[in-house]
């Protein structure tokens, strides 16, 4: 999407909250805010109108706004969320485990053709992104203005996987979606569809190899618990890690307790989790956590034919059961 | 060796204590745990005992169709399957967790079980998980 039509997409957004906030249909909206450089963006909650230039939409919201949704549910108010095509997903989830209720919710979806992960981009440009000005589109290429010279990377370089396999259409549950003309959304469509990163490396290895593999990343986890609260499906109030007495794990981070702590989370999320990304993009020392997520997603397609985040009425296959069920046990 | 066995306690537990009052022989490596149900069963526990660097858990329940609870052990056969996937994808052989069936009645099936555990395991090429994984691993 040009700049231009961002800025657009943007006003239309503004007149929309406007009309929601005024006409009282939701009580606030989360919504995403400049952050601290121009090329980062950070969730913001707006009651009052007065709040509303403070709204933005551009390729730089790429995380997941309905992570709040998790805190939130059980108050009685209306809330109004600005979605991704992505970003459904996980709402879906929450939605189907009772975690917010349909009714409270007025998801506005807004149009998108894939948001930039400024890390990915400054692994290309090889230099700092707040060193640039600006980003402009031209597809397939972004061009990077920097104050000496302008450097283009092709655009599919520089978005997170998810967005590779997007089809970018609205989704039936949102509530409304904000598009707008612009024939380069029609262009990207074409050139992406690239698979996800596939797991082989890994499943060639010998189990030893494989082990040394996780516990050299797993060795590296300070259980800062980023990934944990960042993911939208992640719901618990009390999470079996926290509190004091009768712990799993130390609180010290060692590395068979960051093993236990990884596949269990892996686990828990195991029927809900949306393949967002979020957890591995927020941590601070690069652990590859999609391969976990996206294997058990992988062996749960395989074994039970489920995938999460399509369905409200799909019931998740750990809530129910079939007598025929594969039994490989005796 | 060292097995950490978690029984439920209606049937596979049951099922040990007639194993020891039938003065059934089997090997001593198990060390046992009783839960309420199979179900009760978290991925954490499991996770732990392997973390530890015991050879084996094994997870004992009801017959499918005789839980207690009704339906519980549907429950944890599903999660255990996948568990397992997990497993082998994180470098652990899924060989060292099993899942029996074992009836109060059935004695000589627990005797019999942990004596196929620990074949199962004696064979097993694979290291289970350090005791003391360092750094530099
Ligand atoms: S996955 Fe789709 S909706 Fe989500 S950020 Fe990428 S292009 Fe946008
Ligand atoms: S975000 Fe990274 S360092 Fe923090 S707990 Fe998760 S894996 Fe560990
Ligand atoms: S990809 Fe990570 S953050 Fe996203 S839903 Fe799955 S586990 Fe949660
Ligand atoms: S009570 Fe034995 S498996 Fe449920």
């Amino acid at each position: 999407m040009k700049n231009q039509s961002y800025v657009e997409l943007t006003n239309i957004l503004k007149q929309k909250i406007d009309r929601l906030l005024s006409e009282k249909i939701v009580d606030y909206m989360i919504v995403y805010e400049k952050g601290s450089l121009w090329f980062k963006t950070r969730p913001k909650m707006i009651r009052k109108q007065t709040d509303m230039e403070k709204v933005i939409w551009n390729r730089y919201c790429q995380f997941n706004l309905s992570t709040f949704l998790k805190s939130l549910s059980g108050k009685d108010e209306n809330i109004g969320i600005i979605a991704k095509k992505c970003d459904l997903g996980s709402i879906v989830e929450l939605i189907k485990n009772n975690q917010i209720k349909k009714e409270n919710l007025y998801i506005l979806q807004v149009a998108c053709d894939g948001v930039i992960n400024w890390q990915k981009l400054e692994n290309l440009l090889g230099t700092k992104v707040a060193k640039a000005i600006e980003v402009e589109e031209d597809s397939p290429n972004l061009v990077i203005k920097m104050p000496e010279r302008n450097i283009e990377v092709l655009k599919n370089d520089c978005l997170p996987d998810k967005c590779l396999i997007c089809d970018f259409q609205p989704s039936p549950y949102a509530n409304d979606f904000l598009t707008i003309v612009d024939e380069k959304i029609e262009d990207i469509k074409e050139i992406k569809s690239q698979p996800l990163p596939n797991l082989e490396p890994l499943d060639n290895m010998s189990y030893e190899e494989r082990l040394g593999y996780w516990l050299k990343h797993f060795s590296r986890c300070m259980r800062c618990y980023a990934c944990r609260n960042v993911c939208p499906v992640c719901y618990c109030s009390t999470c079996m890690f926290d509190g004091q007495e009768g712990l799993w794990i130390s609180k010290e981070s060692k590395t068979s307790d960051n093993y236990v702590y990884h596949l269990t989370r892996a686990f828990h999320v195991a029927t809900l989790c949306v393949e967002c990304g979020e957890c591995q993009r927020v941590c601070p020392v690069n652990i590859p956590l999609m391969k976990l997520n996206s294997k058990l997603a992988k062996e749960i397609s395989d074994t039970f034919g489920y995938q999460a985040g399509l369905l409200i009425d799909d019931l998740s296959p750990f809530k129910t059961y079939c007598q025929e069920d594969p039994d490989e046990f005796k | 060796m060292e097995i950490v066995a978690f029984c439920c306690q209606w049937c596979s537990y049951a099922g040990a204590d007639l194993a020891g009052t039938s003065r059934l022989k089997y090997p001593a490596d198990i060390r046992i745990i009783k839960i309420p149900c199979s179900s009760r069963i978290n991925p954490t526990f499991i996770l732990k005992a392997l973390s530890k660097g015991v050879d084996g858990v094994m997870v004992a329940g009801c017959h499918p169709g005789d839980c207690h609870y009704a339906t519980g052990n549907y429950f944890t056969r599903r999660r255990l399957t996948i568990l397992k996937r997990l497993l082998e994808f994180s470098g652990i052989n899924p060989e060292r967790l099993q899942l029996y069936w074992i009836s109060a009645a059935e004695g000589g099936k627990f005797a019999e079980s942990v004596r196929d555990m620990v074949s199962r395991l004696e064979r097993l090429q694979d290291k289970p998980f350090p005791r003391n994984p360092g750094i530099s691993l």
